[in-house]
C-alpha cells in the first residue's frame, strides 16, 4: 500500500482539468506541490504518465490505464468513509438526515432537534452528492425534501408523503412588474427573468418548466436563475430581482402573502398535485431508528400543518 | 467520514505487525506516532481498535477487525494498480530515442539503437528532434533521452558524454589500397567539412583539421554533402568531403569514402531529465558510452 492517495487523487484531477493551476486550487495546495505529487507518482511507478507541452497536458497510453484504476481506488476510499460513518452510527443509534433548503425544512430541522428521543445527525444538501446517490450509499439515512412529479422515485428507495400540492404559483414585485393578476397571461412572464427552484431544491421542476417554454411557446425566458435555498428565492422575488415561478402553494410555503406581491396561482399546467413533499429512505431498510425517525418527521409536519392551518383561520 | 490515507496504512500495517514497535519499524516512524495515530482513528470511530496485551503485543477488536474488512475493496483496488505498473515494467516501458535526423542516420546511432534494443527493459522507439527543440523535447516527454552533437544545456538535465561520430573522407579520387587517409593527404586535395550541427562546434572541428596540417578546407552543410555525393553536379569541383558517414543514402559509384585518421569526430553527447521516472536512464547512458567504445563487430563495411 505504497500507492499515496493524496498523489492519485492530484494525478486524477490534473488529468481531468488538465491545469496545474486549477488543480492546485482545487486541492486548496500550491502550484510547485501539485507539480511535486506527479513528480513523485511517476517516480514510484517508475512510469511517466503526462506528457506536458506549454499548451496542453496529456495522459501517456500508461497514465490513461493506471488512470482508471486510481479512479477506482479514490472511489474505494470514499466508500471506505460512508461505510464506516454508517457502521458508526448504527452502533451509536444516530441517523442521518438530509433536509433540503426549504421553509418546512428549517421548521423540521428545529423541531428535530429539540426532541431529545432522537439522535439525529444533520446533512448539508448543498456539500453532499446528490440525495438519490448519498441515500443509496448509505451516506445519509434520511432525506426530506420537495420533488416534482415522479423525480424522486428510485427503485431503491420508498417514499413517505407528507404533503401534496397543486398547480403553481408565479409571484413577482409589482414595482418592477406591473402585469394585472386578473388578466395575466403566461407569455407575458417569458419576457422577464424567471427565479425557479435548482434541481437540488426541487428536482424534476427545472427541467418541465424549460420543455414547458419551448414546448408550448417557442422560446426560453431571457434568464432562468435557480435556487438551492426557498429563503434566498424569496428575497430575490420581493427585491424585484425577477419573477418567481414555484410548483405547489409556494406563497404559503414561503410566507410570502402579506409583502404586497402580485400572486397567481395557475393550474394552466395540466398537472394536479405536482409537487410534493416528501420522507425518503432505503426501501431495504431496517435500522428501527431510521424508522422512527421517518414516523417523527411525519408526525412533526402533520402537528405543523395543524398549527398553520389554526394560524390562517384566526 | 474521511479517513487519511497515512492513519489507513499505519492501521494495516499495526494489524500485520501486532505490535507497536515492529509496526514503527515498518513504518519508518517513531512508536509514538503510531500511537497517536490509533488514538485518532479510535477518537474518529468513537470505538476501541486494539487492546494492549503482554509484552507489547495488541490485539485487534470486533471494531479494528470492521474496519480491516471493509477496507479490502480498497486494498484490491490498489493491488491492481501495483500489479499493472508491475505488468508495464515486466513488459518493457518505452525509451523514446530523440535525435536529429543526421546524427540518427549514422552508424554509431545505429550500433546504440541495436544495443538497446535488445535489452528486456524497455522497448526503444526512435522520434525525430529537430536541432532546436532538444529542450523542449526532453522537458515535454516528447523524448526519454536525447542524443546531439552539441549537447542540450540546461539545469534539470543530466548529460553524458559518449564518444565522438568518426570521421571519413568521402573522395570522388578512388583511393586503391582503401586505407585510412591523413590530414596531410588531405592538403593535396579541394575539401570541405560538411557540418551538421550548429556553425561554432563545426568551425572549431575545421581549425583543429587544419591545424593537424591539412590546409585550408571549408565548411559546407549535410544537406549540400548529400546533394553531392548523390548527384554530382556540372562544374562542382570540389574533391573531397570530410564526413560522418550516413548509415543509408545513395551515392554516385565514383564516391567513396575512407577513414580520416588522427582527427576526432563531432563530439556526441546523450541528454536525460535528471529527474526521469526512468531509474535506468544513467546506467543506460553508461552503458550506450562503453557499446560505443568497444571496436565494432567485424571490420568496417566495404567501401567500393
Amino acid at each position: 500500500m505504497d500507492a499515496d492517495l493524496h498523489c492519485l487523487e492530484t494525478f486524477v484531477l490534473l488529468a481531468d482539468c488538465g491545469s496545474f493551476s486549477e488543480t492546485a486550487v482545487g486541492l486548496g495546495i500550491s502550484q510547485p506541490a501539485v507539480s511535486q505529487r506527479v513528480a513523485k507518482l511517476e517516480s514510484v511507478t517508475g512510469l511517466r504518465l503526462f506528457l506536458r507541452s506549454q499548451e496542453s497536458l496529456t495522459p501517456t497510453r500508461e497514465g490513461r490505464e493506471l488512470l482508471g484504476i486510481a479512479r477506482h481506488i479514490l472511489g474505494e476510499h470514499q466508500r471506505l468513509g460512508i461505510r464506516m460513518a454508517r457502521h458508526v452510527r448504527e452502533s451509536k443509534g444516530t441517523v442521518r438526515v438530509m433536509l433540503d433548503n426549504s421553509f418546512a425544512s428549517t421548521a423540521m430541522s428545529t423541531a428535530l432537534s429539540g426532541d431529545s428521543s432522537l439522535d439525529i445527525e444533520f446533512a448539508s444538501a448543498g456539500k453532499c452528492r446528490p440525495w438519490v446517490e448519498a441515500l443509496e450509499l448509505h451516506e445519509v439515512d434520511l432525506v426530506v425534501t420537495g420533488s416534482f412529479l415522479e423525480a424522486g422515485n428510485a427503485p431503491s428507495l420508498q417514499r413517505v408523503e407528507l404533503e401534496r400540492q397543486r398547480g403553481t404559483t408565479i409571484a413577482w414585485n409589482r414595482v418592477y412588474f406591473d402585469f394585472d393578476p386578473a388578466r395575466f397571461k403566461f407569455l407575458e412572464i417569458l419576457r422577464s427573468t424567471l427565479l425557479v427552484p435548482s434541481e437540488r431544491l426541487i428536482p424534476g421542476y427545472l427541467p418541465f418548466l424549460e420543455r414547458w417554454c419551448s414546448g408550448s411557446y417557442g422560446m426560453l425566458p431571457p434568464e432562468l436563475i435557480a435556487y438551492d435555498d426557498e429563503l434566498a428565492a424569496r428575497d430575490a422575488c420581493l427585491t424585484g430581482l425577477g419573477i418567481l415561478i414555484f410548483p405547489g402553494e409556494a406563497d404559503l410555503r414561503m410566507q410570502i402573502g402579506g409583502a404586497g406581491l402580485g400572486i397567481v396561482k395557475t393550474s394552466e399546467f395540466p398537472l394536479p398535485d405536482a409537487f410534493s413533499y416528501s420522507a425518503y429512505l432505503r426501501k431495504e431498510e431496517q435500522n428501527p431508528k431510521v424508522l422512527a425517525t421517518a414516523a417523527k418527521i411525519a408526525e412533526l409536519h402533520r402537528a405543523a400543518q395543524v398549527w398553520e392551518r389554526r394560524l390562517q383561520s384566526t | 467520514m474521511h479517513f487519511d490515507p497515512l492513519h489507513l496504512r499505519a492501521f494495516t500495517t499495526l494489524m500485520a505487525e501486532g505490535s507497536v514497535s515492529r509496526a514503527s519499524l515498518e513504518l519508518r516512524t517513531s512508536p509514538s506516532n503510531v500511537r497517536r495515530i490509533w488514538q485518532s482513528l479510535e477518537e474518529q470511530l468513537g470505538d476501541h481498535l486494539f487492546v494492549s496485551g503482554e509484552s507489547g503485543e495488541v490485539l485487534p477488536t470486533a471494531a479494528a477487525k470492521l474496519l480491516d474488512r471493509e477496507m479490502s475493496p480498497l486494498l484490491a483496488e490498489i493491488r491492481r494498480f501495483e500489479n499493472s505498473v508491475q505488468r508495464m515494467h515486466d513488459q518493457g516501458r518505452t525509451l523514446r530515442l530523440g535525435a536529429d535526423r543526421n546524427v540518427f542516420n549514422t552508424r554509431h546511432f545505429g550500433r546504440m539503437f541495436n544495443a538497446l534494443r535488445r535489452d528486456d527493459r524497455f522497448r526503444v522507439s526512435f522520434v525525430e528532434v529537430g536541432e532546436d527543440d532538444g529542450r523542449s523535447a526532453l522537458e515535454a516527454g516528447a523524448c526519454d533521452m536525447l542524443f546531439a552533437v552539441d549537447g542540450t544545456p540546461g539545469r534539470r538535465f543530466e548529460s553524458q558524454d559518449l564518444p565522438p561520430l568518426k570521421f571519413d573522407v568521402a573522395s570522388t579520387r578512388p583511393r586503391e589500397d582503401g586505407q585510412a587517409l591523413s590530414p596531410t593527404e588531405l592538403a593535396d586535395l579541394d575539401w570541405s567539412l560538411a557540418a551538421f550541427a550548429k556553425t561554432a562546434i563545426a568551425l572549431d572541428t575545421l581549425k583543429k583539421i587544419e591545424a593537424s596540417g591539412a590546409g585550408n578546407g571549408r565548411l559546407c552543410s549535410q544537406n549540400h554533402f548529400l546533394r553531392w555525393a548523390e548527384e554530382q553536379a556540372e562544374g562542382n569541383t570540389r574533391e573531397a568531403i570530410v564526413c560522418v558517414q550516413p548509415a543509408s543514402f545513395t551515392r554516385l559509384p565514383q564516391v567513396s569514402f575512407v577513414p580520416l585518421e588522427s582527427v576526432p569526430g563531432f563530439p556526441l553527447c546523450a541528454t536525460y531529465l535528471k529527474q526521469h521516472p526512468y531509474e535506468f536512464l544513467p546506467s543506460i547512458a553508461r552503458q550506450m558510452d562503453r557499446t560505443l567504445s568497444a571496436p565494432p563487430d567485424g571490420c568496417r563495411p566495404s567501401l567500393s
